[in-house]
């Protein structure tokens, strides 16, 4: 896997620091995973990483085009889809999901930089249709060894609080104190509970990613206001919020998944639109769907529309903008890039049965 | 009155979101891949397909609540469904006619009526037990289900269009099978696995 | 088309043309129903028995109808043919019909037969359309029974009904979103098998997406406009003649303009600051406003010459005489011996 520094092209480099700075971010997460359910945690990352290293290369000899590893994105994947299963989940779980992400949503579609769909919110939804129990039976916090999976004996259950609102159970203020809400105590995906690691991100974002944090932030106040709205617990309003943003993967995905740059509208206005639409369909879905998480489903279906929500004009009564001024080089190569025609794809105006 | 509107709604939204006919079901998928790939001709095959499935299923519902037909077999059931299908394209086909309408409107009523997804929508409702009220639902939901598949994957055609780092072996239908595939992936939240009974 | 071969023919249906895998017809039943190999068979021989008898009729009786009409026929003799086959398994195949019951009336309707009635069977002759219809219905069969089969395997972790001993298996698969991505891997494979030999014909008998591209190319065009570049223009001829690779957005080639020479009268001269005294100023292609406004009142002759041709260095300057002509032919006839010389050394 030798790669020459000099002659990466520009575009993988960049794809590089940035996913470089997405380890950085997830590194706190792996940290709290590993602190509150061990050695079983990191395994389960180190080798999910490896999987994902391994997919993206066969796969990239099925598909019969070069493997830009260098680019660093199987490496986000591999360390992102464990940080989301439970942490009793058979070792097989993340292994299928990385796998699935990567070749059947990442690399049909070309690589990192022209992914339609966000590969890890696929691979969620595919393993919670795949196993339900699996995917969200969760353990007791640090009740954990490496052997014990939900398969064992000595697996001790847990109630999330993603199940708890599907079935309209408060924490109330005594079952869990506000305090470990925020540290990440309690039943939840491994590496998506610490409510303190969530912030220093969105803090890190505000210096390195300030673009992307339109959409992630559109998104949480989306998610807060209905959950103040339309509470799904009868012990006030401020306990449903609380619980509702600390449930299941909403900051995670918040943060993680909706910001695929390759996906995420271009605009302000198009990235605001984004996060208060995957919001919403993420709570709708939430009350009314058949599982207590589909924040990765509400994902991929705004995935879909990501280029409508550029096109929203919202009527200003301000003055007319300037003429603007004629396309630099830079512009027109990249309207021109998108504008090449293969001539694989001759365009026959005889396509059999089109009446 | 409030109950009729409720039904209607319901039985509308389990049609079009909860179990969309088309990603959930697989109903009429081909037909609305390819529209999706000619968006110019999408408006006047919507209306009729809306209308049909809207029509047959009150139809078929308003048969079937007669006691001849609910004591018949199932079999005799297909039948009466095949038939409404055809008297209601023959009736539809000579009003069109009759007002002279040009080639390519008469040409889309025979692609609207003709389909799977037309038809299912007769078998769904008797399946699931709907009244006559959610039956007008069902098929105003199933239209609607069917053009907001073709604006959905009309988007993912033009975006796949666009995208120029597809490998050589999945351009076209390959990619557009696959683009299906995770879209239905993501309407399978509210329904779980595809249970159309 | 007409006088294509059996073995062409077969290829065609199965392979190139398949009518799942790159035509995108009859995807319904496929995606909904073939969740096993046994099921899978069902449809395949339902499908094929259709196919080839209404094509047949189709060839043989409609050919004069008018379309419309002849739509509604493929959909009456489709539940013609339909209604014994259902009655047939619903006797003898019961837990069949439980759990595909309702899926197999939509056989009639399959988009597949009304196609290829359409577009093969009215137009060519019953020779043809036989063959046609049989190499379609066993492509579509055989696509069918493999969706099937890597359904079930994948999904039940069986195959006829027995395991096969999988550690996991994938419920998913079991949905329609299986059968997409399942039809969508086997296409890419199948493309990729016959890349080398036959990809034209594939990619022609794929869905026909020109109209989301012309879509695309307006839209960048719009995009080119509104930006008030004038350089910019649309090849029109490029979309006729493709060359791989090629973009149909050029940039127009910036030619440059003779130099004008602009004669000032000597009135104008004293309100400008001229940098050179000369009395001919040569302005290349930089707008100098201010003093083309000043001009623009005088108007001044404005000449635009050819460049001067550059002097031809053999020719003397006229200042220049040659004073002794003998000198100068012994000088000549001096080299030409010495460079006879060093050749004759040179060969030996």
């Amino acid at each position: 896997m030798a790669t020459d520094r000099a002659a990466m092209p520009q575009e993988v480099k960049d794809t590089r620091k940035y996913s470089l700075g997405t380890l950085l971010m997830l590194a706190p997460l792996v940290v709290m995973s590993t602190y509150y359910y061990g050695e079983r945690a990191l395994r389960m990352t180190l080798i999910s990483v490896l999987t994902a290293v391994i997919a993206e290369y066969v796969g990239s000899v099925f598909v019969r085009k070069k493997a830009t590893l260098a680019d660093l994105n199987a490496l986000c994947i591999g360390v992102m889809i464990p940080l989301l299963l439970p942490a009793s989940s058979p070792l097989w779980l993340p292994l299928v999901g990385v796998v699935f992400a990567i070749v059947a949503v990442k690399l049909p579609f070309g690589n990192a930089r022209s992914n339609m769909f966000e590969p890890v919110s696929a691979a969620i939804a595919f393993l919670t249709i795949c196993s339900k129990a699996y995917m969200f039976g969760y353990p007791k916090v640090g009740v954990i060894t490496y052997q014990s999976t939900i398969l064992q004996p000595d697996y001790v259950a847990g109630t999330s609080l993603a199940s708890m609102l599907y079935q309209s159970n408060s924490i109330g203020t005594n079952l869990i104190s506000m305090l470990d809400l925020w540290i990440g105590s309690f039943v939840g995906p491994m590496g998506a509970t610490c409510g303190f690691a969530f912030l220093a991100i969105i803090i890190s974002m505000f210096f390195s990613r300030r673009d992307e944090l339109w959409a992630t932030g559109s998104f949480i106040l989306t998610a807060a206001l209905y959950a103040f709205l339309f509470p799904r617990v009868l012990t006030g309003r401020i306990v449903s919020v609380a619980m509702e943003l600390s449930a299941g993967m909403l900051v995670f995905a918040a943060i993680f998944l909706i910001t695929n740059p390759a996906i995420l509208p271009k605009t302000r206005n198009g990235k605001i639109f984004f996060g208060v639409f995957a919001a919403l369909l993420t709570m709708l879905m939430r009350s009314f769907g058949v599982f207590e998480e589909g924040v990765c489903f509400a994902v991929l279906i705004t995935n879909a529309l990501s280029e409508q929500f550029d096109k929203i004009r919202i009527p200003s009564f301000r003055r007319r903008q300037p003429e603007k001024a004629p396309l630099s080089d830079e512009e027109f190569e990249r309207i021109t890039d998108a504008s090449f025609i293969d001539v694989g794809e001759a365009p026959s105006a005889g396509g059999v049965g089109n009446e | 009155m409030s109950y009729f509107f409720f039904d209607l709604f319901s039985a509308a939204l389990y049609a079009c979101v909860i179990q969309n006919f088309i990603f959930t079901g697989g109903y009429g998928a081909s037909e609305a891949i390819r529209m999706s790939a000619k968006p110019k001709n999408l408006f006047p095959l919507s209306i009729f397909i809306v209308y049909f499935t809207t029509v047959t299923s009150v139809i078929c519902r308003i048969l079937e609540l007669t006691s001849f037909v609910s004591g018949l077999e199932a079999l005799y059931h297909n039948m009466i469904f095949y038939g409404v299908l055809c008297i209601l394209y023959l009736v539809t086909l000579v009003v069109v006619l009759g007002f002279h309408a040009p080639k390519r409107v008469v040409r889309r009523v025979g692609i609207a009526a003709f389909n799977t997804l037309v038809l299912s929508v007769p078998f769904i409702n008797y399946r699931a037990g709907f009244n006559l009220v959610g039956a007008i639902g069902s098929g105003i939901g199933a239209g609607i289900a069917f053009v907001l598949a073709v604006l959905l994957i009309n988007t993912g055609l033009q975006k796949l269009e666009q995208n120029t780092s597809i490998p050589r072996h999945f351009k076209g239908t390959p990619a557009i099978f696959i683009y299906v595939a995770i879209l239905s992936l993501g309407f399978m939240a509210l329904t779980g696995k595809s249970i159309f009974i | 088309m007409n006088n294509s071969s059996f073995g062409e023919t077969f290829r065609r249906g199965i392979i190139t043309n398949n009518p799942l895998l790159f035509q995108i017809m009859g995807v319904c039943p496929v995606v909904a129903i073939a969740l096993s190999v046994k099921t899978a068979a069902v449809v395949a021989v339902i499908n094929a028995l259709e196919l080839i008898i209404i094509e047949l009729l189709s060839c043989l009786l409609f050919k004069k109808l008018k379309r419309h009409f002849r739509v509604l026929i493929y959909a009456v003799l489709g539940f013609a043919i339909n209604l014994p086959l259902l009655a047939a398994i619903s006797r003898h195949l019961p837990d069949l019909t439980e759990s595909i019951g309702i899926f197999l009336p939509l056989l009639a309707v399959n988009s597949v037969i009304a196609v290829k009635c359409e577009t093969f069977a009215v137009k060519n002759t019953v020779r043809d359309t036989v063959f046609d219809s049989i190499a379609t219905a066993i492509g579509y069969g055989i696509v069918t029974v493999a969706v099937g089969a890597a359904r079930e395997a994948l999904g039940s972790g069986t195959i006829f009904g027995k395991p096969i001993g999988l550690p996991y298996t994938a419920e998913a698969f079991l949905a329609p979103l299986g059968g997409f991505l399942i039809l969508g891997f086997f296409a890419a494979i199948v493309k990729g098998l016959t890349a080398k030999k036959y990809s034209e014909e594939v990619n022609a008998s794929m869905l026909d997406t020109s109209q989301i591209r012309m879509l695309h190319i307006k839209h960048l065009k719009q995009l080119i406009d509104e930006s008030g570049d004038d350089d910019i223009f649309f090849d029109d001829s490029v979309l006729n003649d493709l060359e791989p690779k090629q973009s149909i957005f050029r940039r127009k080639q910036k030619t440059v303009a003779p130099e004008q020479t602009i004669v000032i009268p000597e009135e104008i001269q004293s309100f400008s600051e001229p940098e050179e005294k000369e009395e001919e100023k040569t302005v290349g292609y930089q707008p100098f406003a201010d003093l083309l406004k000043t001009l623009e009142k005088h108007e001044p002759e404005i000449v635009v010459e050819a460049t001067e041709p550059e002097p031809d260095p053999l020719e003397l300057n006229e200042e220049w005489e040659v004073r002794d002509e003998e000198l100068l032919e012994s000088v000549e006839e001096t080299e030409k011996a010495s460079d006879e010389q060093q050749d004759g050394g040179d060969g030996q």
